[in-house]
């Protein structure tokens, strides 16, 4: 439970920031993608399912199917793929799911506006993917150090109090 | 027998959390209806915002292309050449509204009817031809007389195309104007271009009275050009004990080339 209100309450902080600071900042650090390299670290570092809820519930909040479909090829790639909880199984891990989620939603978004008319493409979907394609590498590294650092902190606070 | 995996302890752990998680969006999204949560979410975010953007314009401002030296040594430079164009466009446009204003000076004081016209091209200055955008069309004639600013003889029309003519200058050593003294008819001769800016009125009869600063004018013999327009004033007297004539120097009161606007007078015929 409380890793649900933690999860919940980290949803919130994040989407604030990423909607209100990240989206005031210049160029294209403005598209990074906080939230989803927030989901993708989620689902590999606490868990697939709430990984997945994360994308879902930011999938309910915007009109971008990308988050959707990670939600539905992320777990598969943990699971098959990525099994391991390095650096590089994140990053392997974030490029493939993006790259497909990515290409997914433009050929789906493409599709559904040729076929009925309904644009859920962004005006420059190509230049908007690639270039939160290019934020999220930077974005999972640096997400991944610092949860480490977090995680680190907390383990040693523990031990130190089983210590004492 | 084995039991469902819903119903496994994992699954309810799984079930609590992920309920947890989208219960607590749920509970925000109800909560932000409320008006002071509303208020306090929207100071959050506008605070945020509010950070973000200052950081943006530092950012931005800190790797701009307009900011480098480069850059700025650039804007500088072509603000300098704007101000000069405009510096010398300014100044063009200064002297031809002079020259245009003395011209309409002109004019007006003696009822001169004439066509003005601009130079558009000069010729070398071994030639001293002037090209103007007034031609047969606009009823400039071959032999016109051409002055410039309060009345000064520029030239005379040398030829005429249908859009443009030919000014043949007054320092032309081709050009001869029949010339006389300003008070003083009795004194004539023909002006002639001479090698650089001073012109020489010849064939001045030995007995006539001429000094210097003495203003010559056209005389008006020979029907070319109408008589009183000013060519200049005698610099020099070169007499000669021998010859039946003298020679004057005469420097003319403006320099023709540093004018654009002409103004051309009607054949004298055309004027009766």
């Amino acid at each position: 439970m409380k890793t649900g209100i933690f999860l919940g309450l980290l949803f919130v902080v994040l989407l604030l920031v990423e909607q209100s600071f990240l989206h005031a900042l210049f160029g294209s650090i403005a598209s990074t993608p906080l939230m989803i390299i927030a989901g993708m670290i989620i689902m590999q570092r606490v868990g697939i399912e709430e990984g997945a809820a994360w994308c879902i519930a930011l999938a309910c909040l915007s009109t971008n199917i990308i988050p959707l479909i990670l939600a539905g090829i992320g777990p598969i790639l943990i699971l098959q793929i990525f099994t391991t909880r390095s650096i590089y199984a994140l990053l392997g891990f974030g490029i493939t799911s993006y790259v497909v989620s990515a290409g997914a939603s433009l050929i789906i978004g493409a599709a559904l506006s040729l076929l009925f008319g309904i644009h859920i493409l962004s005006a420059h979907p190509y230049i908007n993917v690639f270039t939160e394609f290019l934020l999220l590498i930077p974005g999972l590294f640096l997400g991944i150090l610092l949860v480490r650092s977090v995680e680190r902190s907390i383990f040693t606070r523990i031990a130190f109090r089983r210590s004492t | 027998m084995p039991r469902a995996w819903y119903n496994t302890d994992r699954a309810r752990a799984l079930a609590r959390r992920i309920g947890t998680f989208f219960g607590f969006l749920f509970a925000c999204w109800i909560l932000s209806f409320l008006p002071v949560v509303a208020l306090a979410f929207h100071t959050v975010q506008g605070s945020a915002y509010q950070a973000g953007a200052l950081i943006g314009r530092a950012s931005s401002r800190l790797f701009a292309q307009e900011d480098s030296l480069s850059a700025q040594l650039n804007t500088c430079a072509n603000r300098l050449n704007a101000a000069v164009t405009l510096s010398a466009n300014s100044e063009s446009n200064a002297r031809e509204v002079q020259e245009w204003r003395a011209l309409m000076g002109y004019q007006s004081r003696t009822s001169a009817r004439g066509v003005a016209a601009r130079v558009i091209a000069r010729d070398t200055p071994e030639e001293s031809m002037v090209t103007i955008d007034q031609g047969a069309n606009n009823g400039i004639q071959r032999g016109s007389a051409v002055v410039v600013g309060d009345g000064v003889l520029f030239g005379i029309i040398d030829s005429v195309s249908a859009n443009s003519a030919n000014v043949r200058l007054t320092e032309d050593p081709k050009s001869t104007i029949p010339a006389t003294i300003l008070g003083n008819q009795t004194t004539i001769g023909l002006v002639t271009g001479q090698e650089g800016a001073l012109l020489a009125m010849e064939y001045i009869p030995q007995d006539t009275q001429i000094t210097v600063n003495d203003i010559v004018v056209t005389s008006g013999l020979g029907g070319r050009l109408p008589q009183g327009i000013v060519i200049g004033t005698v610099t020099n007297i070169v007499p000669s004990l021998s010859a039946p004539f003298v020679t004057a120097s005469i420097s003319p009161v403006h320099d023709p080339r540093e004018w654009n606007a002409v103004f051309v007078l009607p054949y004298p015929e055309n004027l009766l």
